[in-house]
């Protein structure tokens, strides 16, 4: 990151000043493994007597397609394969109803066809990487909206506003160009090119608001979020939080929407359904984490009440992954951490949640500059 | 019931338990009064709702009859500024479980005894790890 080069010389130094203070910060916040390695080691021992492999899962069952055309029985194996697969989206199903299919159902028939094609031209087709190209032509049958050009993409960049939160008693600005830089640098890559198209930041939320949408007039907004998650608006109350909380919080909070299961970007159709099932799982579970966003989610129909719980659920694991991973239970931190790599792979969460932490210290003190 | 460490800056400041409506703290007189005036007013809460074209986060009052005012409590205690390290001793207690059970050979020891030193300085996210390590072990020998 080059942000202190240029200017007059008095300037100069006073870049110079604020670079080594702001090294000073970065310097004493990271270096601070999330695990440490007597401990990564230690697991590593234990697994090693049990006979298991640490390895990572075995892979899904789409990866095994990609050695029937090595072998002979092809129909026997893709019937197999087929019952596997649809015995998770019936579980899916069972699970959250309508809500539990995440698209597979629409597009399963041009998977098939395309396996076909696949193993009748014995072509290089791998079920092993993310389906996108077919995903794309697939979904946008189901919903065009989800899929926007790149020029319209281009088009909607930059639309970020200052964001307003504490220190303490004193409020603290982070400039547009300011969040850009931590989107961009300090969370996975393709969180900052495919997230929310806007972030903004209202100073006052419209009085008729909560009417129109037959809320409490007692209520407050705090933050809203596009269905499509095309963008994010932060209000007032918003800002009464400190700095970091904005961040590493609820703007994770609220940014980790985009990036669920239903995000089509790079993770295959199988990946997806592992995810969402995984979350099910997770939220039955007795060491989840307790959040009262989960908790006061309330709805008749429960399959579609166990939906919204396990969308929350995620947003809230990732707020947590992104702001206080080591006081996370380390089924949810697998989870999220297998997921952000999809999007990132050179991703370190501990280094780049240290990145961001200095870059807000660095805010809080006045020494950051572009 | 919840047990947590309250801390700021990384100053350990005292320790909180909620439990039901009933909330106590021993430490910082300014946090004393900060948690024993949240019991007694209500605070805000934060929780997500879903429209039909967004989800907003929306603030509501809420007081210490909520069945869930102890998490409410936690979180509008971070967005106050403060840590707020939940209490796991259940973790620890699987763990020791576990490691009880470990057979009498050499090897086996040699782990528990490495645990062991490990655990006191471990954060929550190593501990679970830990444990999940343990039991897969245990579920591989069943």
């Amino acid at each position: 990151m080059e942000r202190f080069e240029g200017g007059k010389p008095s300037e100069k130094i006073e870049e110079q000043k604020h670079a080594a203070e702001y090294k000073g910060i970065f310097e004493r916040i990271r270096k601070n493994p999330l695990i440490r390695t007597s401990v990564l080691s230690l697991g590593l021992a234990i697994s090693a007597l049990g006979g298991l492999e640490v390895a990572e899962r075995a892979p899904g069952k789409l990866a095994e397609l990609h050695e029937i055309q090595r072998e002979e029985n092809v129909a026997a194996k893709k019937v197999k394969i087929l019952r596997e697969l649809g015995a998770k989206e019936k579980k899916l199903k069972e699970l959250f109803g309508e809500r539990g299919d995440i698209g597979y159902g629409a597009i399963k028939k041009e998977i098939w066809h395309e396996a076909d094609e696949a193993v009748k031209k014995r072509e290089g087709f791998s079920w092993t990487a993310p389906s996108r190209d077919l995903e794309e032509m697939s979904v946008r049958k189901i919903d065009a909206a989800k899929h926007k050009s790149a020029a319209e993409r281009r088009k909607m960049e930059n639309k970020i506003d200052d964001l307003k939160a504490m220190d303490g008693e004193k409020e603290v600005v982070v400039p547009h160009d300011i969040v850009k830089d931590i989107l961009e640098e300090t969370f996975p890559e393709r969180w900052a090119k495919e997230g929310p198209r806007r972030i903004g930041f209202q100073k006052s939320e419209d009085p008729e608001a909560l009417k129109q949408l037959g809320l409490p007039k007692t209520w407050r907004i705090v933050a809203e979020t596009s269905a499509g998650e095309s963008y994010i608006t932060f209000y007032k109350q918003a800002s009464r939080q400190p700095v970091d909380k904005l961040i590493n919080n609820t703007l994770a909070h609220e940014m980790a929407h985009n990036f669920d299961w239903t995000n089509l970007a790079v993770t295959s159709f199988e990946e997806r359904m592992d995810l969402l099932q995984a979350i099910g799982e997770r939220i039955g579970s007795k060491d989840r984490l307790k959040s009262d966003y989960v908790e006061t989610i309330k709805n008749e129909a429960k399959q579609e009440e166990r939906y919204l719980k396990a969308q929350e659920y995620w947003a809230e694991i990732c707020a947590a992954y992104f702001s206080h991973p080591k006081e996370m239970n380390y089924k949810d931190f697998k989870i999220v951490d297998n997921w952000m790599k999809k999007f990132d792979q050179k991703w370190n969460v501990g280094d780049k949640n240290a990145e961001r932490g200095a870059i807000i210290e660095a805010i809080k003190q006045g020494v950051y500059s572009k | 019931m919840l047990k947590a460490d309250i801390l700021r800056d990384g100053v350990h400041l005292g320790h909180l338990l909620i439990e039901g409506d009933t909330a106590m703290f021993e430490g910082d007189s300014a946090v004393k009064s900060l948690v024993y005036g949240a019991v007694r007013d209500g605070i805000p809460r934060w929780k997500e709702i879903t429209l039909s074209d967004s989800k907003r986060i929306v603030e509501e009052a809420i007081t210490k009859d909520d069945p869930h005012f102890d998490l409410a409590l936690v979180v509008w205690l971070r967005r106050e500024g403060y840590d707020v390290l939940e209490d796991h001793s259940e973790v620890d207690l699987a763990i020791e479980k576990l490691l009880g059970q470990l057979p009498a050979a050499e090897k086996w020891q040699k782990i528990k005894v490495e645990t062991q030193k490990e655990l006191p300085q471990a954060n929550f996210l190593e501990k679970t790890y830990l444990l999940e390590k343990l039991r897969e072990v245990f579920k591989e020998n069943k």
